[in-house]
């Protein structure tokens, strides 16, 4: 059956912006000066974005009739959104190859990547394609704290040396919301099916 | 008498269209929060000064590229109920993209309070612009972001068909931006990152330099503010015309390749004049005086 509701995965777009990201990640790697943690952190959006489209379900009807558990698709389609991750990682692991090992890089990669999926998931009970509102949404707002100062400031997602310390801590607390959101949403019901 | 009919269609689609944008959730939020950065950036301006049109460019210019996406394909899920208008889809495209005033009036709206309100640490602040060159900066930043955004989006809606392409042009323009400014830094004299720098549709010509134990100070970048005005608004000229383009037929769709070849040649040439012409170095400018970089 896992190959099957793999199969139903949204695959271009989840490899599309996992591949979008994945290039972001290298020129960062590739550039190593000027504003290139930013174009690093930027491509950790894109993971966010690309994990947010594993939850997409064109053919919803038909796997809503399926004999599996909620919590089996949704692990499943985890499965399948660990391809953005796994890159957004092996940019990580090329970066620290050229600089220092930093783990809030880690921490922020990661963050990005479980804030797009719970919030698809939540998002999911009511929409059969949840990624175009779901990725635009959370890459507007990772956007938003990465290049106005104001926001960044005060939803320190992204810190600098000084606020490093800020920075684990909200990603702590979004990590943990995330889990929340997750265990609200993943109970044994069916999906609704409601008009998109 | 029928080019005045269309153009009456066309205005109360335009209202409709303008109460739809005005009215989505991504607008309201975007709006909301640039009111308030904007607020608080123009009160901590202070050395600072083109920093607040930032908030424009991305509340009003990156939120309205996923408003304009959204609203162009809602639009189109809803063709078959809209048909009955007696309007042609270029024409409720066109309406879509008059909507795109709203945004970029507040743009304007932002580029005047940046203009007049803050209170500059001193003259050098502004860098080695001159007011008019000043002017030409904080609405290419803010009124041009905030208009182009919306047209990118509606653009991007009708052309690209893959699933997740609303976060594509996003991302994209922030990586332009963040890549021609960022590395312009570095590289203040160079040819190659101007070109870079300035055929984004976004540009800083300063930056504001906080190495510690120094004063602060403000570097001004090449290029020529005024071409530069001129190349984002025919970039969003660009983009309404690329939108129009799509599914048009017969004497419209030659009407607007001829109009394409026009706005393409324009752009081309203001590019190349936001380029060559203005400052030839980069200077700094600190309470201490003015010198080349």
């Amino acid at each position: 059956m896992a190959p099957v509701l793999l199969r139903a995965v949204s695959w271009r777009a989840l490899l599309g912006l996992t591949a979008a990201g994945g290039a972001t990640g290298a020129l960062a790697v590739l550039l190593r000066s000027g504003p290139s943690l930013l174009v690093l952190q930027l491509s950790m959006v894109l993971v966010g974005a690309a994990a947010a489209c594993a939850l997409d379900e064109p053919a919803a009807a038909v796997v809503a009739a399926c004999p599996v558990r909620r919590s089996t698709q949704v692990l499943l389609r985890a499965v399948a959104a660990l391809v953005a991750v796994a890159v957004g990682v092996a940019d990580l692991l090329a970066w620290w190859a050229r600089s220092s090992v930093d783990r809030v890089l880690l921490l922020e990669l990661v963050g990005c990547w479980v804030l797009g999926f719970a919030l698809a998931v939540l998002a999911r009970a009511r929409l059969d394609e949840p990624a175009e509102t779901v990725a635009s949404g959370v890459a507007l707002a990772l956007l938003s704290t990465l290049l106005i100062a104001p926001i960044g400031r005060h939803l320190v997602l992204f810190p600098g040396d000084d606020q490093l310390t800020r920075g684990v801590r909200t990603w702590w607390l979004v990590l943990a919301g995330c889990a929340v959101g997750l265990l609200i949403a993943v109970p044994e019901r069916r999906w609704a099916r409601k008009g998109r | 008498m029928t080019t005045t009919m269309a153009g009456s269609r066309v205005g109360a689609l335009a209202k409709v269209e303008v109460r739809r944008y005005a009215t989505h959730p991504v607008f309201l939020v975007g709006a909301a929060l640039w009111a308030v950065t904007t607020a608080i950036g123009v009160h901590n301006a202070k050395d600072d000064v083109y920093a607040p049109p930032m908030s424009a460019a991305v509340f009003l210019g990156l939120f309205g590229v996923v408003v304009g996406f959204r609203l162009t394909r809602s639009l189109e899920r809803a063709a078959e109920a809209v048909d009955v208008v007696p309007a042609s889809l270029q024409e409720r495209v066109g309406a879509l993209l008059l909507a795109a005033l709203l945004p970029g009036a507040l743009g304007l709206v932002s580029a005047v309070v940046c203009l007049t309100v803050p209170d500059a640490a001193g003259d050098w602040a502004y860098g080695t612009w001159s007011g008019g060159e000043r002017a030409a900066i904080v609405v290419a930043m803010a009124a041009g972001s905030a208009l182009g955004g919306p047209l990118l989006g509606v653009m991007s809606a009708r052309w690209l068909r893959f699933p997740g392409a609303v976060v594509v042009p996003v991302v994209a323009v922030s990586a332009w931006g963040i890549v021609g400014n960022g590395w312009t830094a570095n590289n203040q004299d160079s040819l190659g990152w101007l070109l870079v720098r300035l055929f984004s549709p976004f540009a800083f010509f300063t930056t504001l330099d906080t190495d510690p134990g120094k004063p602060h100070a403000v570097e001004s970048w090449r290029g020529n503010p005024w071409f530069f005005l001129l190349w984002v608004l025919l970039l969003c000229a660009f983009a309404a015309v690329v939108a129009l383009l799509k599914d048009a037929e017969g004497a419209t769709a030659a009407s607007l390749r001829r109009a394409l070849v026009v706005v393409v040649v324009l752009a081309l040439a203001s590019f190349a004049l936001a380029v060559v012409t203005g400052p030839d170095h980069a200077s700094i400018s600190s309470s201490t005086g003015t010198s080349r970089l």
